[in-house]
């Protein structure tokens, strides 16, 4: 008995958590930023500055990043980055020329710019036409350097240093003549080795809609004295070219070109001295290619680069028209370049690095690496000495990596230098894994797992864990204590590529794993989600706890679809399903006991569609989820082309096939639907109602089934209703006496009242505009951003006239119950259930407000947490590089117009101002630059007053931890482990003395 | 004089009519006891008096139980000031006072018997007069925690109440492709 206070006392110290807390000071350091070059290929390299290497995506072909960046060569770090174009837009286009220490940009809207090398300092900008695909390259006389920039039919040419114009503009029309209806004039390639004579020659083409050449012309323009000194025709290649396509390749001396054709076969062809021009077929290339892709030039005279689908291969010109397979000891290659100071031949088969000295392998050693099944992309030298060399290789999928060589005898060592991977500059969609020690994968095993965790033995055994590990990793044991432990699945659709990144411990923001995607798909998408529940209770309930996604890459007639753990990257199964159609929607729904627990429904565009594993058990799973609610499962279709929604009830038929029947229908004749927004489908609604500062209740519209569909009218002049035109007399005449002064009222441009730019809130189930609020004189051309929360809609535009960006919120609601229309002893009559078709039931009441935001905006998200209990903070990315965090007050569409009642200020509601300012300190970005990110989402963690948050889709990545109500549930600061352990002890040691001195006062009393 | 017994009653009573008065008189007496005679003489004077004290003290204990009665009503106005001075704001000094107005006459309610219990007379009229008192303070106290929003008389107090619906339709947020 005498040992039982000192074994309660141990055991009490026992159960003394170690790692059961969080301090407030670590909400919000563990963030962490990852920049990439923005540009998710890299294609061109430019190494002549000694320690660095500026690198960007042109030429592409297509729409290009707008992104030229600056790494160090000996770790990659980047050093600068910038966004040369200057007009917002999806069809962005630049390209760029490099000397010795500045980068010359154009732009497709016609800014040319100087930039520095070494520190990405802006020199000069100018002016030209505005060009879909415009041209820069320098050229010299006379030891003078200038900068030649080619758009539409003008060429201008400008001294390098200054950035003046040295001569009068160019005119080519009049050499090529006009373009025809539907064509535009457009600049291929340059030929640089001109540059001396003080002579340019360059190839112009006009681009059909469908971008083929129709016509191709060279011509030789002489600097400085404005005159065409000759034309030539390039006739004789003929045949349905692509024009972004056309390539230069420089074989004995004289320029020739090599161009793919929309039918899959190369065109190769003269363009200096003999007029010769070959088509050649794909498989008269490589037996097994059926398509020629992609034709790129390398740094290696006579040899170019082609590629089919997934495969490319190195082909030597032989100057007559012959394309033969560039091999070496019978292997061939995809890659090679050429160190001439060391006389090395670096080149890459499909499975091997090989390198050649005088036309002799060499013995490698070292890294032996090779891009696993990655299409390279460029392999380009960037120092070359007499011993040593080092190489950037990168790949379609945006890997980028530096490789050292160093001779040693006949061996050559090999290093990887860095790695860096430039595909997630380009994530296109997001999911948030949680990788805690849970590792369960639904709510059910979730809950059996809480309980292990609680039990006794559970504890103990984590007791004596923590105190043998202690001092050791406690954070990472915290981490998976309270689930910050998340992993990041990011698809890019650019790079075709999926990787999973770390967000917590030593290693966040580091990439766990990737998995290549079929690059010729038409898309991919992760599926990772299910259908709404039954009940509305805390929300749509649609997300799942699953580490289970299900990737899909849609081919022609086919989607391949892979069952990936996204916290490992394990593959757990993969199939392909043939499609009678493309498919135009996809229904995620989970729970099958099939291949993959994760499962899709896919709507094709003949109404038909496939369950995706297409196994029997997935086909039992889709049979529930057409039984679990009354009237039956729908989806819809978003027809862009046609500006409708489309609504369909799946049904099962005969023979147990799905099928579908449209049951409603949204058209926006005249508009053109230029974004779509849904809500966050795992989000948690803690209450169905707002409470009021005088105590009455406003009750929300919780629709699972709603999206906002924004439209901005195609016709540029709307002709203003008669209503229109009476609100726009009465307004002019509200109009005071003007000062004195001021001009008549004609002169000025009065702002259009007619909207032209639509918030369409659909009920995707019915198919009808439950709600349309419109805005007047928005800039279609910048981009609008949506967020659904709640019952909240919030959405930004950026406004023509006041050239500012507006937000506009929207607060969706079932009605308001009075204060006293529900006590102990009465309760209004409330419906039980919602259904998308009562047109009664399913039009909210609508409040709206519309604010201004300091910057444009780029990203809308909202906080999650784990019981939606802390308040909802509303998350703006904006193009100044911040991710902030504004309360919802602070847009709330209740905020009075003149001064707040009693009510309302005890709700914390202040007067309505328009500019909702951009505090520094709610800013979640810190001094860090998050540029342009285009989505915001956010996932919660086991405390509730924690949320994580993570920006994607520019440049930059960025992730954190945020406190929405701040740390309520966190250890204070001045929390003092050590002085509770004392305190603890003491009063422990304290309580046995006094029990021993108690015990023997009390026999010593019993003896007297 | 033969005896009377009736069924009803017996008087036990020692009276010089009886038999055996007089020499029970002369005896010695036992320890402790006094002198029959004494007694009895000593008896009748005390028994009118105690007649006159009986109703002076029923009176006094009735005023005794109107006093309990009314005590509540004394601190009422009291305790009205009190809880309006506590102010509207929940802190330390409106949680003392308000507890107090809704714990004091709730208690005094529930220990009304006990309070009254050592009085006999008949206090029925004081104990209602009690009571009703104390539920007035006691109303008081409710007042002033209704007014604190303490209590759930108000719409917000069931926002709870208010139904999450049964979706009648299944869909499925589609993902980003």
């Amino acid at each position: 008995m005498r040992f039982s206070f000192p074994l309660s006392a141990v055991a009490f110290l026992l159960m003394q958590p170690i790692a059961s807390a969080i301090h407030q000071e670590d909400a919000g350091v563990l963030d962490f930023l990852v920049s990439t070059s923005g540009h998710s290929v890299t294609q061109f390299v430019d190494a002549s500055l000694e320690g660095s290497i500026v690198t960007t995506d042109v030429p592409s072909g297509s729409p290009t990043s707008c992104f030229i960046a600056n790494r160090a060569v000996e770790d990659g770090s980047l050093m600068w980055r910038r966004n040369v174009c200057s007009a917002p837009g999806d069809e962005q286009n630049h390209d760029i020329a490099a000397t010795a220490d500045n980068i010359y940009t154009i732009d497709n809207d016609g800014s040319v710019r100087a930039w520095t090398k070494e520190t990405g300092h802006l020199i000069w900008d100018a002016r030209v036409q505005p060009s879909m695909s415009p041209k820069v390259w320098p050229v010299s006389k006379q030891g003078m350097q200038f900068v030649v920039a080619a758009s539409n039919e003008e060429v201008s040419i400008f001294h390098a240093e200054s950035g003046k114009l040295f001569d009068d503009r160019i005119n080519v029309a009049k050499v090529a003549g006009s373009a025809k209806a539907g064509e535009s004039l457009a600049w291929l390639v340059a030929l640089p080795d001109t540059m001396d004579s003080g002579k340019i020659q360059s190839i112009f083409s006009f681009v059909k809609e469908d971008g083929t050449s129709s016509k191709m012309i060279m011509v030789e323009l002489e600097v400085g004295n404005d005159t065409i000194v000759s034309q030539k025709s390039l006739g004789h290649a003929k045949g349905a070219i692509i024009a972004s396509s056309v390539k230069l390749q420089k074989v004995h001396d004289s320029w020739q070109a090599v161009a793919v054709t929309t039918d899959g076969n190369l065109v190769y062809f003269g363009v200096e001295g003999s007029n010769f021009a070959k088509t050649l077929s794909a498989s008269e290339l490589m037996p097994e290619w059926e398509v020629v892709s992609a034709v790129r030039s390398t740094e290696v005279p006579s040899i170019i680069s082609v590629q089919s689908g997934d495969q490319s291969a190195l082909f030597n010109v032989d100057g007559s028209g012959g394309l033969t397979p560039f091999e070496i000891e019978g292997a061939s290659f995809t890659a090679m370049a050429q160190c001439y100071e060391a006389q090395l031949d670096i080149g890459l088969t499909a499975d091997s690095l090989r390198v050649y000295r005088d036309g002799k392998p060499m013995t490698l050693e070292g890294d032996l690496f090779v891009p696993d099944g990655d299409v390279i992309e460029q392999l380009s030298i960037v120092s070359c000495s007499a011993d040593k060399a080092s190489a950037l290789l990168s790949t379609a999928s945006g890997t980028t990596t530096m490789l050292g060589f160093e001779l040693k005898g006949s061996s050559v060592d090999i290093k990887i230098g860095w790695s860096t991977e430039e595909g997630l500059g380009s994530i296109s969609s997001a999911v948030m894994l949680d990788a805690s020690h849970l590792g369960s994968d639904d709510l059910v095993e979730e809950e059996a797992a809480i309980m292990e965790k609680l039990s006794l033995p559970s504890r103990l055994s984590g007791q004596v864990s923590s105190i043998l590990s202690f001092g050791g990793n406690g954070n990472n044991r915290r981490d998976h204590n309270f689930g910050f432990v998340k992993v990041a699945a990011l698809l890019s659709q650019k790079a075709d590529r999926i990787w999973g990144l770390s967000t917590s411990g030593e290693d966040r923001g580091m990439v766990r794993w990737s998995l290549d995607l079929p690059k010729s798909a038409e898309w991919h998408t992760m599926v990772h989600g299910t259908t709404n529940s039954n009940s509305a209770i805390h929300g749509i309930n649609g997300g799942t706890h699953s580490r289970e996604i299900l990737v899909l890459s849609a081919l022609e007639g086919s989607v391949e679809w892979m069952c990936i753990d996204g916290t490992t990257g394990a593959v757990n199964a993969q199939d392909t399903v043939s499609i009678p159609s493309p498919v135009v929607q996809v229904i995620p729904m989970y729970g099958g006991a099939g291949g993959c627990r994760q499962a899709s429904l896919l709507l094709h565009d003949d109404k038909t569609l496939t369950p995706v594993p297409s196994d029997g058990a997935t086909m039992d799973l889709v049979g529930e989820q057409l039984q679990k609610s009354p009237n039956g499962l729908f989806t819809h279709f978003v027809d862009k082309k046609a500006s409708r929604v489309v609504s369909y009830q799946v049904i099962e038929g005969s023979n147990n096939a799905l099928g579908s029947i449209q049951v409603g229908q949204a058209t926006f004749a005249g508009e053109k639907i230029v974004k779509v927004g849904y809500p966050t489908r795992d989000e948690i609604v803690q209450s169905m109602s707002s409470v009021l500062g005088d105590d009455s209740l406003l009750l929300k519209y919780i629709n699972p089934h709603i999206a906002v569909v924004v439209t901005v009218s195609e016709a540029k002049e709307q002709t203003p209703t008669e209503i229109a035109t009476t609100i726009q007399k009465e307004e002019t005449k509200k109009k005071g006496r003007k000062p004195a002064g001021a001009g008549s009222a004609a002169e000025q441009t009065a702002p259009s009242i007619v909207p032209n730019m639509f918030i369409n809130v659909v009920d995707t189930v019915s198919g009808r505009v439950v709600h349309r609020a419109g805005h007047s004189n928005v800039d279609p051309s910048r981009k609008v951003t949506t967020l659904i929360s709640e019952n909240w809609i919030v959405y930004s535009f950026v406004n023509s006239v006041t050239r500012r960006t507006e937000l506009g919120v929207l607060t969706l609601h079932e009605g308001i119950i009075d204060k006293k229309g529900m006590t102990m002893f009465t309760s209004p009559q409330q419906t039980t259930s919602f259904s998308s078709f009562d047109a009664r039931e399913s039009k909210p009441v609508v409040l709206a407000k519309l604010y201004i935001y300091p910057s444009a905006i780029t990203a809308l998200g909202a906080t999650a947490t784990r019981g939606g209990i802390s308040n909802r903070k509303i998350l703006i990315a904006s193009t100044d590089g911040r991710v902030t965090a504004i309360d919802r007050s602070m847009i709330e569409t209740r905020r009075p117009m003149g001064e707040a009642k009693e009510t309302e200020k005890k709700e914390g509601l202040v007067p309505y101002r328009e500019l909702v300012p951009e505090v520094s300190l709610f800013a979640l970005s810190y001094n860090q630059t998050v540029e342009s990110p285009s989505s915001i989402i956010s996932t919660h963690t086991s405390l509730e007053s924690q949320s994580l948050v993570m920006a994607f889709g520019g440049p930059d990545l960025f992730f954190t931890r945020t406190s929405p109500s701040r740390g309520f549930d966190l250890l204070p600061d001045t929390f003092s482990r050590v002085l509770v352990f004392i305190v603890t002890t003491g009063l422990i040691v304290v309580l046995f003395v006094v029990k021993n001195i108690g015990s023997k006062k009390a026999l010593k009393q019993g003896w007297l | 004089m033969p005896r009377k017994f009736g069924l009803k009653s017996i008087d036990l009573t020692l009276s010089s009519e009886h038999e055996g008065f007089h020499a029970l008189s002369k005896c010695a007496q036992s320890v402790g006891h006094s002198n029959i005679i004494d007694a009895e003489r000593k008896g009748g004077a005390a028994s009118a008096a105690i007649n006159q004290n009986s109703d002076a003290l029923v009176a006094k204990r009735k005023s005794k139980a109107m006093a309990i009665a009314t005590k509540p009503g004394n601190q009422l106005a009291m305790n009205a000031f009190m809880l309006w001075m506590s102010g509207k704001n929940l802190n330390i000094f409106s949680i003392n006072t308000t507890t107090s107005a809704v714990l004091t006459p709730m208690t005094n309610i529930f220990k009304v018997e006990s309070v009254f219990g050592n009085l006999d007379t008949d206090t029925q009229v004081p104990k209602l007069i009690f009571v009703a008192l104390n539920v007035v303070w006691l109303g008081i106290g409710l007042y002033k925690m209704s007014s604190l929003r303490l209590l759930p008389t108000t719409a917000a107090d069931f926002m709870e109440s208010v139904v999450w619906k049964e979706m009648s339709e299944t869909s499925s947020i589609p993902p980003m492709f």
